[in-house]
């Protein structure tokens, strides 16, 4: 077998290894970096708010305790009642903070 | 170059060998079970996670409410409370049956959340029902894909472990979403299946209700000289109510003078179409396990009143979960089509009877 030492020339066998060997390391390299290019998108959920005099409406960060047709102060314009009128979810996307990233990858 | 030769050779006999191997026995599936079976593995792992997550925050809310030992109540809920499904074979009275079945459950979820719970509420009591429930799935879709996993190890069936291999990610989403939509029913959030609920609610405007049947109430308006019976499960809390039981209360109450009927649910889109995309049709849209949604079929046909459909399309994850803004925006869409049925096929001084389907928890 000191024949197969003395060669730098490569023979087939060793091509063929080689080639193998490059082929599955990329393979598993493309399945590991597909993975993580996901973009990560932060969820956040408001409560819209709505005069039931005017037309006037205000859109801000859901709180504990409410529902849609719940009365919840007066209108700063006409003084009018304020009624929930709707309570959603929006998709930002994450180009923010360091904290948002963490929010959104939980 | 004698030993280049020799590497043929060598290169040539490992490859016939190969393919005797690869071809002739059943090692390549060996191979696959192997690579699958760890792939499982790592999804079981996940799916242990979201259950042990979903207990957690069912202990944690229960625990906010004051529950001493919220862990025994939460064990003493999940494996109890199946439903056997009636006998098929036979189907005369079905329905009954079914109905007798489920009516049964629900008392018995009920009374057990009261027990626990004494006078905390009716939205307390629903919301935590539909919690118990929720991490309770997520024990039974974990147990479900562990058996399987289990059943293709024992006989080395490497079909059944590729197929749930396969269909794992799709499963895992789904249980993601669950244990997500936990949250939503604890802060009382609106979720997608709250289409049909929310647009009965503008429609209903700023009438008062009546509970006409349990946990269902109906709202009597006028639009532009038609009278206009709404019908939504009780909120805030989170209930579907009975509305097939309901309308078919009211269309005999009315005497069978109902020019048209018609339902407003969230349906599961395909994936080719938009969230929060309207459309609309004919039938009862409710997706109920039966009892309801032959009630509305069957007091349309007794009466020969149009039943008509529209529905908001959104995935499963997305109407178990929070209400998008998409969602929402498809409600106004339903809404303004509801109203144009009602403005261009109902004749003035007719009545109309429209039923917002679905979950109402944090719509009122
Ligand atoms: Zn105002």
């Amino acid at each position: 077998m000191s024949h197969t030492l003395d060669g730098i020339s490569l023979d087939p066998f060793t091509l063929v290894t080689i080639a193998l060997t490059l082929f599955v390391l990329a393979y598993f390299i493309a399945l590991s970096l597909g993975g993580r290019k996901k973009q990560q998108k932060v969820k956040k959920t408001y409560t819209l708010l709505k005069c039931t005099a005017c037309e006037y409406s205000v859109e801000r960060e859901f709180k504990e305790g409410d529902y849609v047709g719940k009365k919840e102060g007066t209108c700063p314009k006409c003084d009018g009642e304020m009624i929930i009128t709707a309570i959603y979810v929006k998709e930002e996307d994450n180009s923010g903070s360091a904290s948002e990233k963490i929010i959104a990858s939980k | 170059m004698s030993n280049g030769s020799d590497w043929t050779t060598t290169l040539f006999v490992i490859l016939i060998l190969g393919s005797y191997l690869l071809s002739f026995t059943d090692l390549p599936q060996r191979m696959q079970l192997w690579r699958y079976s760890s792939f499982i593995r790592k999804k079981i792992v996940q799916l242990t996670e979201l259950e042990e997550d979903s207990k957690r925050k069912a202990v944690k809310y229960l625990m906010s409410l004051g529950v001493k030992e919220p862990k025994k109540v939460l064990e003493g809920f999940t494996n109890n409370f199946f439903l056997i499904s009636p006998v098929d074979v036979e189907p005369t009275d079905i329905i009954k049956r079914l109905r007798h079945l489920l009516r049964s459950r629900d008392s018995k979820v009920r009374a057990y959340v009261m027990e626990n719970l004494p006078g905390a509420g009716e939205v307390i009591w629903e919301n935590t029902e539909v919690i118990l429930e929720i991490s309770s799935a997520l024990t039974l879709i974990n147990k479900i894909v562990k058996h399987y996993y289990k059943l293709g190890l024992k006989y080395n069936n490497w079909i059944l472990m590729m197929q749930l291999a396969l269909e794992l990610q799709q499963i895992v989403g789904l249980a993601k979403s669950y244990d997500d939509a936990i949250d939503a029913f604890m802060r009382g959030i609106p979720i997608g299946d709250g289409a049909g609920p929310l647009v009965a609610h503008y429609l209903a405007g700023n009438s008062q209700p009546e509970e006409l049947v349990k946990e269902t109430v109906v709202y009597n308006i006028q639009i532009d000289g038609r009278k206009v019976y709404i019908i939504k499960a009780k909120g805030p809390g989170s209930t579907v109510g009975y509305p097939g039981e309901a309308v078919e209360k009211l269309v005999e109450k009315l005497g069978g003078r109902v020019s048209k009927i018609i339902t407003v649910d969230a349906a599961l889109k395909l994936e080719s179409e938009e969230t929060g995309e309207v459309a609309h049709g004919i039938g009862a849209a409710i997706g109920d396990p039966g009892p309801e949604k032959i009630a509305i079929e069957r007091i349309a046909t007794k009466y020969s009143i149009p039943l008509e459909a529209v529905v908001v399309k959104m995935s499963n994850e997305e109407a178990i979960n929070a209400m998008t803004k998409q969602i929402y925006e498809g409600v106004i869409k339903a809404l303004n089509v509801v109203k144009d049925i009602i403005e261009n096929t109902v004749k003035e001084s007719e009545a109309v009877i429209v039923a917002g389907i679905g979950n109402t928890v944090g719509i009122a």
